[in-house]
């Protein structure tokens, strides 16, 4: 399975391709907002989140939100609400406005990213990257918390830096393999996991681990998230969230430069699937988040974008990549 | 005996006319006597002339939109926890004789036991309101009459939804002029 995986991430390299002719995309705009330590527990806990009950019947947060992203991002930022430590986050930004952009032609997808950085502050703790862009898409349906959040599908209360995370999670006996830093778990899925505590804590459910062939299955039948992430000093990465985060060096997925003070980030992948990458095919949707860690953050630190759609030459969708 | 003889018994004394007047000029002091002490209970006087009330509940309200806001009407507590309608009026206050009795054995007489208790005064009081639809709430509220063009996406999206759930205020709108009580079940 492994040995699949790392060659359907090599696929990636050297994608060196044309670029397309973005005057010609449809543009998206999408505001990322820091979100401070609301995870998906956090979300469907009624007494701390009026709009738990929406969507428990399957309202998605951008129905809701998504115009006043950047005010609930002030929230967070100013520590008023969801942030246990302000000082950390003394000087970051609310919010971030981006441009999104998706194309396509006959062997692949692109989608870029264009934004201003905005004033430096907060926690720096990446020093080697001044900015990262992480994105994380899913087939319509095939993860549970997919459509209703995007990247809040793998967001838990028990991560890295998050309140409720366990102080020995990295002695656990698969921590390497699980992407179990010093520090704590980085991500994972909801359905990964035989419990999940939602009521009282320590919500989330790391260490409740499925038995492995489960998750074998699961990504045969496309239950993932395929994450990408580009890194401004260091080579871009690629990968899955399953029962844990899964990345894997990948040249020439991504490309990223600053010019004029505005970041344009460029993701080009094969239009076929494979093992831990998803096929985009016309007439599917696909649901998406994305997130930027500006200013040398990392771990929860960072901004991050509601689950939005995309689809090929599907004007229905929140971003539709257009043939090329 | 001989008092409900003579209750019973016709008057040699008092004309018809004057039995009348007498007994129209009674109901009326009588009526009007129960009906001043009833709506003496429902002022916001009355409610917080107990510290229970006024050091717990009350002390929260005043942190809300429905006891200081931009156009100056104010929701007092029988606004939102007393009917309109006499006969449901008359309910009310009949099952609040309950209340007296835990005021006088002192059931939340302390913060910690009004804590204690919060859950369940509240489900109570949750549960009145989803039974008559949120009457108090529509006495000024209508989902109906809302202009949910100028309301917030999250206010607007979240009022569609009830709309087409069938749902009712306080299905959404619990803690909304007092805190929330720990506890709470999954379905509130």
């Amino acid at each position: 399975m492994r040995k699949l995986t790392a060659i359907a991430l090599a696929t990636f390299v050297g994608t060196a391709v044309a670029a397309p002719d973005w005057s010609k995309a449809p543009k998206k705009n999408i505001t990322v907002f820091y979100p401070g330590v609301s995870s998906i527990e956090w979300t469907f806990v009624g007494t701390e989140h009026g709009g738990a009950r929406a969507m428990r019947k399957g309202e998605t947060c951008a129905s809701c939100h998504s115009d006043e992203a950047a005010d609930m991002g002030k929230k967070m930022a100013t520590g008023q609400k969801l942030e246990p430590d302000a000082a950390s986050v003394k000087g970051k930004a609310p919010a971030i406005p981006v441009t999104v952009q998706a194309a396509y032609d006959a062997k692949n997808f692109y989608m870029r990213f264009t934004w201003k950085p905005p004033a430096a502050g907060g926690k720096q703790v990446d020093k080697k990257n001044v900015t990262k862009l992480g994105v994380m898409l899913e087939e319509d349906g095939k993860v549970e918390y997919g459509a209703l959040g995007g990247c809040w599908a793998s967001c838990h209360h028990d991560l890295r830096s998050m309140p409720d995370v366990n102080a020995n999670a990295a002695k656990h006996p698969r921590a390497k393999e699980l992407d179990i830093r010093s520090n704590g778990p980085t991500k994972y899925l909801k359905e990964t996991r035989t419990a999940l505590e939602m009521k009282a804590s320590p919500l989330g459910g790391w260490d409740k681990l499925k038995p492995e062939a489960e998750y074998a299955q699961m990504l045969k039948d496309g239950k993932f998230l395929e994450m990408w992430q580009w890194r401004s000093a260091e080579s871009p990465r690629a990968g899955y969230v399953l029962e844990a985060r899964r990345l894997k060096e990948a040249k020439g997925l991504a490309e990223g430069k600053n010019e004029g003070g505005t970041w344009t980030v460029t993701f080009t992948r094969p239009l076929a699937g494979g093992s831990g990458v998803h096929a985009i095919a016309p007439g599917k949707k696909y649901n998406f988040g994305f997130a930027i860690h500006d200013d040398h953050a990392d771990w929860r630190y960072h901004h991050v974008s509601f689950g939005y759609s995309f689809g090929l030459d599907n004007p229905k969708a929140d971003v539709n990549a257009t043939k090329q | 005996m001989s008092l409900l003889k003579t209750l019973t018994s016709p008057s040699a004394r008092w004309s018809v006319l004057s039995l009348l007047l007498i007994g129209g000029a009674g109901g009326i002091i009588f009526w009007g006597g129960f009906n001043t002490v009833v709506e003496l209970t429902n002022t916001e006087k009355f409610c917080i002339s107990c510290h229970e009330m006024r050091e717990n509940v009350y002390a929260e309200l005043q942190k809300t939109i429905h006891y200081t806001n931009r156009t100056g009407v104010r929701a007092i507590c029988s606004d939102c926890h007393v009917p309109r309608e006499w006969t449901d009026k008359m309910i009310r206050k009949i099952k609040a004789t309950g209340e007296v009795w835990g005021k006088i054995t002192g059931t939340i007489d302390t913060k910690e036991k009004f804590e204690a208790k919060r859950l369940e005064l509240a489900e109570r009081e949750w549960k009145r309101m989803k039974a008559n639809d949120s009457l108090e709430c529509r006495n000024c509220h209508s989902l109906q009459s809302m202009n949910t063009e100028v309301q917030k996406q999250r206010a607007k999206r979240q009022h569609e939804l009830a709309v087409k759930n069938k749902e009712t205020c306080i299905d959404c709108h619990k803690g909304i002029a007092h805190t929330k009580p720990k506890g709470m079940k999954e379905e509130d």
